[in-house]
C-alpha cells in the first residue's frame, strides 16, 4: 500500500542574525541534555500577498555536537513545477562564531525528488550534504521560496525532532490580502511558547525530547500551530471554504465530479459479473475481487495530479493508478450497481493520526473508500492486491478521516482492531523421541495479527523456512518437515499448520531432564528501561495470544511440574496452567492478553516488571526422569 | 593467496557452433504458460534478452547498445517487472553525454483466445532529471494481468568506449535465453573481455567485413553522413536457463559472484594509412604506467613544495624511520579529514585540498605516499578495489578505486591508510580488504600484495560474578579488543556516548541492566581497547526449579542462534579477518548450594585447521570456572566449508547455551 503525494509532511525550520552570537560556547547547559543539536535561532517568515502568491523566508542557525546531529541539519528544501527557491545559502561557523565556509545555491544539489513506489512527479529537492571536519560546528541555513499554491500553509512546529533543542524559534506569517486566516494551536502546556499576535509565535529554551519506546508519535505532545486560509490556490484551482462541509464540497467538485464515467463495455461486464449475487454485500465483493485482479498500484503526480484521481475509465484500461485512482474507480464500479460509498482522505500509516475535526485544511497523504448498506458499512483498501474485502488493517484502522461526496466533506471514524481481536490462537501436539521433539502446530491469526501473516503465502520455501528458523530461534537445531497455509479472506484468517522436529530440545543434565513448557511463544517484546521515564506511553491497539500445547511424554515421568501462574494487571492478563492429563499426557495452557489504553509516565516502571514477569515465566521449565 | 575466491570461467573457446536462436513472434502458448517450467517459484521470468552492440564515428568513436527485452508475468508479484527504469549517463558536456532512443514497448495479452497487443503511449513515458549528471527514463505498462508478457527495446549511444557496460546473464528473476552480439571494428578498436559467474556461457566468433556509418571521421572528410568499409570480429555470448539471484549472508559483495560479460578497450588505432596501434593495459605494468602518467596520481606523488615545512619538522624530530612514517602517518590522519570518496585520482589541486584538509581517499594517501618518499623512506602507492567496487579479475583502469601506502623498513612491510582516524600500520580500515593490492614503482614495475589480513584479531573477556539464591547475578566485565576488534570499536562504539553505549548492551543483553561502563585507550592505538562494565541480572540467566539452580553460566555472551541458516551454500563465507574470542569465567556459588552437574569439556576443530572451539567447565564448592575459546583462522573460506562450518556453530551454540546445576548441601 503506497502513499500519495505529501511534500508538506516535512518539518521545515527559519532567521537573519549574524551568527558571531552564536559560538557553541555560549549555549545553556540544559539545552545541552540530551542533545545532538540545538536550534539556536530559527526564524519563518511567511508572507500572503494574494491567493495565488506567497513567499517564505527562512532561516535557521543550528548547532551540531556530533554526527547524529548532522543529521538533524534538515539543509534541504522541496520545489516544484509552481514554486521556485532563491536565495539559498549555507554558512559555516567554528567554535568561536567565525565563518569558515560558504555555499550558494550552485554548490547544491539539485536532485529530483520522488519518491520510491512512486513512478514520476514533479516533486524535487535542493539540498547540501556538509561534512565537517570536528564538532561543535555551527550552520546556517537560509533560502527564500515562492508558490503559488496556498492551500497549504506550513505549521509551526518548533520541536521537530527527537535530540534536538530549541534556544530561540519565531514563526510569523504576514497576510496581505483580505482573505481570513486562521489557526490552530496544540499541545502549548509543558512547553515556552509565547503568541506575540494572532500570527506571530516564538519558542525558548526548549530542552530536547528524548525518544522513549512505546512513546505516542512526536507530533502528538510537542506544541503546533496549524495554518490555512478561506479562500486558496492549488495548483490553479481556487477555492473558497468555511468548514469541513465547503472543503469536501470544493473537492468533489473539483477533483472528483465527472471522473467516475465508465465505459459501456465494463459498465457490462459489471452487471454480468453481479447478476447472480443476492446482497449488496455479494455485489461489492465481487466488484472488489475484480478491480484486485485488474489492476495495480503506479503512482504519477503531476500538478494537480497529486489530488485528482485519474478518470475510473482511464484506470480501466491502463489497468493501473494511485490510491486516489483506484478508490475512484472502485467506487464508479460500485455506483454503477446502485451500490453507494464515499471518498475518504487519511493519513495513513501503522501509527494513527487523526485528519483534525477541528481544523478544516489540506489534509491526509492516502484514500481509501467506505461502502455504504443497509445493515452495515465496509471499508476497502483499494491499493492492495490481496487484501480481504473489508479490511483496513493498521495502516489506516481507528483514525477520524475525511469523506467526500456530493453533500460535501464529513468527518468519520474508520474501524479498529482492539484487544482479543488480535488474536492468534495456536494449538500443537508434541512428542519425543530420546531428546527430539515432534510436532504438530496449527496458528490461527485475527485482527492485527493477521496483517502481516499473508505475506507467508508468497514467499518461496527457503525464505518460509528462514522465516520459521527465525521466528523461533529459541528452538536450535529446527527443521521444518511440512508447512501448509490458508489465507480465509472471508472470515479473514490466516492459518499456518506446521510439522517439525526440534532435536535436542530436551535437555540432558545430569540425571535430569529439562523441558521448556513454552517452546512455540516466545515472542512477548523486550522492553527497555529507563533510570526516569520523561514521556507517557501507550498500547495502540492491544491483542490476545491463546495457546494450547500437548505433550505426549511417551516413557518421561514428570518429576518437577510448576505452580500455576495467573498475572492479572491493569495492563493485560498472564495465564500459564499446567494439568496432568493421566501419566503421560500434560497439558501447558497459555493466554496473554495486552490492553490498548494510554498510561502516564510514572506507570512505565509497572509495564516493565509486567513484560518482564511475562518473559520469565514464558521460560518455565519441568524436570523429567 | 586465495585462488578459490576467483570464479573465472575461462573463455570457453571450444566455440560452440554458431547458436543463436532469433526471438520469435509472441505465442499463444508463451501467453498461456502460467508457471516457470524451470522455477516454479518465479513471479516473472526473462523469455529473451538481447543486445546488439556497434560502433559508429561521430568526431569520436561511439558505441551503439540495442537492447531488447521480453519478460513473462506469472503472478502478481512480478507486476513491479512492468515498471521500468533506464538510468543513462547525462554528464556535464555534450562530448561525455550518453542518449537512448527508438524506446518502443508493448505488451502482449491474451483476450477471447486472441493475442492482443498494447503499445505503451508516448505521453506515458517519462524522463526524471535524477541530479545535473544522470537522467532516467520510466515508465510502466499497462494492462499488465496474469500471464502478460512485456517487451522493450532501446538503444543506448554512448561515447564512453573504454568501457563497454556489463551483460548481466543473470537476473533477479529466471533468465531463459540471454545473447549479447559485439561486432568491433578490430582494426581501430580491440577489446578484451572479463566472464565471471558460476554458469556456461556459450562463446563464437568470426571475422567478418562490413560498414561502419561516419561523420566528421579524417576518411569520411566532410561532415556528411559517410560510412566506410572495414573488417569486424564478431563476437556472440549467449547463456541459457540462468537461475535467479539467490541473496545469501557473509558474502562482501554479490557482484563478485553474477554471470555476466564485460569488455574493455585494449588498443585503438587511428584512421591515416600509417597509424601506430596504441596499446592501452595489457597487464598490471602497463595499467600502473598509465595510471602513473596521469596529472591526478603520479605528478601528484612528486609535488612537494606544499607540504615540505610541515614534513621536515616532522623529520627533525624522528629518529629512525619506523618513527619517522608513524610520525608522518598519524600527522595525514589528524591533518586530513576523509570526505567518505573511494578514489584511485586526486582531486585537481592537492594543494588546496592539503590547505582545506578534506580529500578523498586518493588524495589523503597519494599525499601520505608523497610525505613518505620525500622523507626517503621507500614508500610505494598500492592500487587497489573496495570490497563494494568488487574484486578486479583483469588488469584495467575502471576495476580499481582506491590506493594506499606501502612502507618497507628493514626488510619489514607496512600498509598505511591515512583515511581512517584508528587505523594503524598493517590494519587498513575494512572497506579496502578485498583481495590483493598492485603495488607500483614508477617505473612500472609492479607486484601484488595480498591485501586480506593473516593476523587473528582477538577479543579477550574476564568475567566473574556473584549468584544469589534467588538467582541473582551480578558481577563485573572486562573485554580487551585488539587489532580489527579495536578499529571497529574505536570507529563505532567509543563515539557514541555513554548513556548510548549502555543503552546499546542493555538492549542487547537483554533483562541485564548495565552500569559503570567505561572505555579505556580509544584514542592511543598503540595499545588495544579496554571496557569494563558492571552488570546485574535479576534471574534470567538462572532457572530455580524443583530447588535446584540451572545456570547458563555464559550468560549473555553465548551464542543464541547459529548464523548459517540454509541448507547448502554456493558462494564463499566471507569473515575479512580471523578472529578469536577468548572467555575466562568466574561465578561465585552461593552458601549452602554445590555443583550437581558440569557440562563436559569439549573441543571441535574445523578441518585443515581453519578454526578451534574450545569448552572447559569446571566447578568446586565455591565456584565454576569456564574457559571457552573460538577461533577463525582464515579470513574467506571457499564454499565447501559450508557444511563443516554449519555443524561448527552448531555445536558451539550448544556448548554455550549448556546449564551447570547448583543443588543444596
Amino acid at each position: 500500500m503506497k502513499l500519495i503525494y505529501f511534500q508538506f509532511f516535512l518539518i521545515f525550520f527559519i532567521s537573519s542574525i549574524c551568527a558571531q552570537d552564536y559560538s557553541p560556547l555560549t549555549i545553556k547547559d540544559t539545552l545541552k541534555i540530551d542533545a545532538n543539536s540545538v536550534i539556536r535561532d530559527k526564524n519563518v517568515v511567511i508572507t500572503i500577498d494574494a491567493i495565488d502568491k506567497m513567499s517564505i523566508d527562512f532561516t535557521k542557525i543550528i548547532t551540531v555536537f556530533n554526527s547524529e546531529g548532522l543529521k538533524q541539519v534538515g539543509a534541504y528544501v522541496y520545489y516544484d513545477d509552481v514554486s521556485k527557491v532563491k536565495d539559498l545559502n549555507l554558512y559555516v561557523y567554528d567554535l568561536i562564531g567565525e565563518e569558515k565556509e560558504r555555499f550558494k545555491k550552485r554548490d547544491f544539489i539539485d536532485q529530483s525528488a520522488v519518491s520510491g513506489g512512486t513512478l514520476y512527479s514533479d516533486s524535487r529537492v535542493y539540498h547540501m550534504d556538509y561534512k565537517p571536519k570536528s564538532y561543535p560546528v555551527t550552520l546556517k541555513f537560509e533560502y527564500t521560496l515562492t508558490t503559488s499554491n496556498t492551500a497549504f500553509i506550513r505549521p509551526f512546529y518548533p520541536v521537530g525532532r527527537y535530540y534536538q533543542s530549541v534556544e530561540n524559534s519565531s514563526f510569523k506569517i504576514i497576510n496581505n490580502t483580505s482573505i481570513k486566516l486562521r489557526s490552530k494551536n496544540q499541545n502549548f502546556e509543558n512547553f515556552n511558547i509565547k503568541q506575540k499576535s494572532d500570527f506571530h509565535f516564538i519558542a525558548e529554551n526548549i530542552p530536547a525530547v528524548k525518544k522513549e519506546s512505546y512513546s505516542p508519535s512526536l507530533e502528538n505532545f510537542v506544541p503546533s500551530v496549524k495554518f490555512a486560509l478561506n479562500k486558496f490556490n492549488l495548483e490553479g484551482v481556487q477555492g473558497e471554504a468555511h468548514n469541513w462541509k465547503e472543503f469536501g464540497q470544493w473537492q468533489y467538485e473539483n477533483f472528483l465530479k465527472g471522473y467516475d464515467e465508465l465505459p459501456a463495455n465494463l459498465i457490462s461486464e459489471i452487471e454480468n459479473l453481479t447478476q447472480d449475487a443476492d446482497t449488496n454485500r455479494e455485489k461489492a465483493e465481487l466488484i472488489y475481487q475484480f478491480m484486485q485482479d485488474n489492476s495495480r498500484y503506479i503512482s504519477v503526480q503531476l500538478g494537480i495530479g497529486g489530488w485528482r484521481p485519474m478518470p475510473a475509465e482511464d484506470v480501466y484500461d491502463k489497468k493501473y493508478g494511485d490510491c486516489k485512482a483506484l478508490t475512484n474507480y472502485t467506487k464508479a464500479m460500485l455506483k454503477s450497481v446502485g451500490i453507494e460509498s464515499k471518498y475518504c482522505v487519511v493519513y495513513a500509516g501503522s501509527e494513527k493520526r487523526d485528519i483534525d475535526p477541528d481544523f478544516f485544511s489540506m489534509q491526509g497523504n492516502h484514500v481509501i473508500l467506505k461502502v455504504l448498506d443497509d445493515d452495515e458499512d465496509y471499508w476497502l483498501e483499494c491499493t492492495s492486491q490481496t487484501q480481504p474485502f473489508g479490511f483496513l488493517g493498521t495502516f489506516t484502522d481507528n483514525r477520524k478521516v475525511l469523506a467526500i461526496d456530493e453533500n460535501g466533506g464529513e468527518i468519520i471514524e474508520t474501524p479498529k482492531y482492539v484487544n482479543s481481536q488480535n488474536l492468534q490462537k495456536s494449538i500443537a501436539q508434541i512428542n519425543f523421541s530420546q531428546l527430539d521433539m515432534h510436532t504438530e502446530i496449527k496458528i490461527e491469526s485475527y485482527g492485527t495479527q493477521y496483517n502481516r501473516k499473508p505475506a507467508l503465502e508468497r514467499l518461496s520455501p527457503k525464505y518460509v523456512r528462514e522465516f520459521y528458523k527465525e521466528y523461533w530461534s529459541n528452538l536450535n537445531r529446527l527443521s521444518i518437515n511440512s508447512y501448509h497455509f490458508e489465507n480465509d479472506k472471508k472470515e479473514i484468517k490466516f492459518t499456518q499448520s506446521i510439522n517439525l522436529i526440534a532435536q535436542n530440545f530436551l535437555q540432558k543434565l545430569g540425571n535430569d531432564i529439562i523441558l521448556t513448557a513454552n517452546p512455540f511463544n516466545q515472542n512477548t517484546p523486550s522492553i527497555k528501561t529507563y533510570n526516569e521515564r520523561t514521556n507517557p506511553f501507550q498500547l495502540m491497539r492491544g491483542y490476545k495470544d491463546v495457546d494450547q500445547y500437548e505433550f505426549l511424554l511417551g516413557d518421561y515421568k514428570v518429576g518437577y511440574l510448576p505452580e500455576n501462574v495467573t498475572i492479572d494487571s491493569k495492563f493485560g492478563k498472564y495465564e500459564l496452567h499446567f494439568s496432568l492429563q493421566d501419566e503421560n499426557k500434560l497439558i501447558v495452557n497459555r493466554n496473554l492478553e495486552v490492553y490498548k489504553n494510554n498510561y502516564e509516565k510514572e506507570e512505565y516502571e509497572d509495564f516493565v516488571n509486567f513484560l518482564n514477569e511475562i518473559s520469565r515465566n514464558d521460560q518455565s521449565k519441568l524436570i523429567l526422569n | 593467496m586465495k585462488k578459490y575466491i576467483i570464479i573465472i570461467c575461462l573463455i570457453a573457446l571450444s566455440t560452440s557452433a554458431y547458436s543463436q536462436v532469433e526471438m520469435k513472434e509472441v505465442s499463444i502458448e508463451d501467453l498461456t504458460q502460467n508457471v516457470h517450467p524451470k522455477d516454479s517459484t518465479a513471479s516473472a521470468a526473462i523469455l529473451f534478452d538481447q543486445g546488439d552492440l556497434d560502433f559508429n564515428y561521430d568526431s569520436g568513436w561511439n558505441y551503439r547498445l540495442d537492447v531488447k527485452t521480453r519478460i513473462k508475468i506469472y503472478n502478481q508479484d512480478g507486476y513491479d517487472q512492468a515498471n521500468i527504469e533506464i538510468p543513462y549517463y547525462k554528464g556535464n558536456s555534450n562530448a561525455e553525454s550518453e542518449s537512448i532512443s527508438y524506446l518502443k514497448a508493448v505488451i502482449y495479452n491474451l483476450v477471447d483466445g486472441e493475442i492482443v497487443e498494447t503499445k505503451v503511449s508516448k505521453k506515458d513515458i517519462f524522463e526524471e532529471e535524477i541530479n545535473d549528471v544522470v537522467n532516467k527514463i520510466k515508465f510502466a505498462f499497462p494492462k499488465v494481468e496474469d500471464g502478460s508478457i512485456i517487451e522493450y527495446s532501446c538503444r543506448y549511444t554512448s561515447p564512453h568506449v573504454s568501457t563497454l557496460p556489463t551483460w548481466n546473464f543473470q537476473q533477479d528473476i529466471p533468465v531463459d535465453y540471454s545473447v549479447i552480439n559485439y561486432n568491433f571494428p578490430d582494426k581501430f578498436l580491440n577489446y578484451k573481455p572479463i566472464i565471471r559467474g558460476f554458469h556456461h556461457v556459450y562463446t563464437s566468433e568470426e571475422f567478418a567485413s562490413g560498414k561502419v556509418d561516419a561523420i566528421n571521421s579524417e576518411t569520411a572528410r566532410s561532415t556528411k553522413r559517410a560510412s566506410f568499409e572495414t573488417n569486424f570480429k564478431k563476437i556472440v555470448h549467449h547463456a541459457e536457463n540462468i537461475p535467479k539471484i539467490s541473496g545469501e549472508s557473509y558474502v562482501n559483495n554479490i557482484n563478485n559472484y553474477l554471470t555476466s560479460v564485460k569488455y574493455e578497450l585494449l588498443a585503438y588505432r587511428g584512421f591515416a594509412q600509417n597509424a601506430k596501434r596504441n596499446i592501452l593495459n595489457v597487464n598490471w605494468g602497463d595499467v600502473t604506467k598509465a595510471i602513473y602518467k596521469s596529472n591526478n596520481f603520479g605528478d601528484q606523488i612528486s609535488k612537494q613544495n606544499y607540504f615540505k615545512s610541515d614534513i621536515d619538522k616532522i623529520i627533525l624530530k624522528s629518529g629512525s624511520d619506523y618513527d619517522k612514517m608513524n610520525h608522518i602517518f598519524e600527522f595525514v590522519k589528524s591533518k586530513m579529514e576523509w570526505n567518505k570518496k573511494n578514489r584511485l585520482f586526486t582531486s585537481d589541486k592537492i594543494q588546496k585540498v592539503y590547505k582545506e584538509g578534506r580529500g578523498n581517499s586518493a588524495d589523503i594517501n597519494i599525499m601520505l605516499n608523497a610525505m613518505l618518499q620525500y622523507a626517503k623512506l621507500d614508500a610505494k602507492p598500492v592500487l587497489s578495489s573496495t570490497i563494494s567496487n568488487g574484486i578486479p579479475f583483469s588488469p584495467t583502469i575502471s576495476g580499481l578505486n582506491y590506493v594506499t601506502s606501502l612502507v618497507r623498513i628493514d626488510g619489514q612491510t607496512y600498509l598505511l591508510d591515512a583515511t581512517s582516524k584508528y587505523s594503524k600500520p598493517n590494519l587498513l580500515p575494512r572497506r579496502a580488504l578485498n583481495w590483493n593490492g598492485i603495488i607500483i614503482t614508477e617505473s612500472g614495475f609492479t607486484s601484488e600484495i595480498d591485501l586480506m589480513p593473516t593476523k587473528v584479531s582477538k577479543i579477550n573477556t574476564m568475567l566473574s560474578a556473584d549468584l544469589s539464591t534467588e538467582g541473582e547475578i551480578s558481577g563485573k566485565i572486562r573485554r580487551v579488543y585488539f587489532d580489527y576488534f579495536a578499529l571497529n570499536y574505536r570507529s563505532n562504539i567509543s563515539k557514541k556516548s555513554i548513556e548510548d553505549q549502555t543503552e546499546t548492551l542493555e538492549n542487547k543483553y537483554q533483562n541485564t541492566k548495565i552500569s559503570n561502563l567505561s572505555n579505556s585507550d580509544v584514542e592511543d592505538i598503540s595499545k588495544p581497547v579496554m571496557q569494563t562494565f558492571d552488570f546485574k541480572s535479576e534471574s534470567n540467566y538462572v532457572d530455580i526449579i524443583g530447588g535446584k539452580l540451572y545456570i547458563s553460566p555464559m550468560l549473555f555472551l553465548a551464542l543464541d542462534e547459529n548464523p548459517f541458516k540454509t541448507k547448502t551454500r554456493d558462494y564463499p563465507i566471507d569473515f575479512t579477518y580471523p578472529r578469536e574470542s577468548k572467555l575466562m569465567l568466574t561465578i561465585n556459588i552461593p552458601e549452602g548450594y554445590m555443583p550437581d552437574y558440569v557440562p563436559e569439556q569439549s573441543v571441535i576443530a574445523l578441518p585443515n585447521d581453519k578454526g578451534m572451539f574450545k569448552y572447559f567447565a569446571a566447578a568446586n564448592e565455591n565456584k565454576i570456572q569456564l574457559s571457552v575459546t573460538t577461533t577463525i583462522k582464515a579470513n574467506i573460506l571457499p564454499a565447501d566449508f559450508y557444511q563443516s562450518l554449519k555443524e561448527f556453530f552448531q555445536t558451539i551454540v550448544e556448548k554455550e547455551n549448556e546449564k551447570i546445576v547448583l543443588k543444596k548441601v
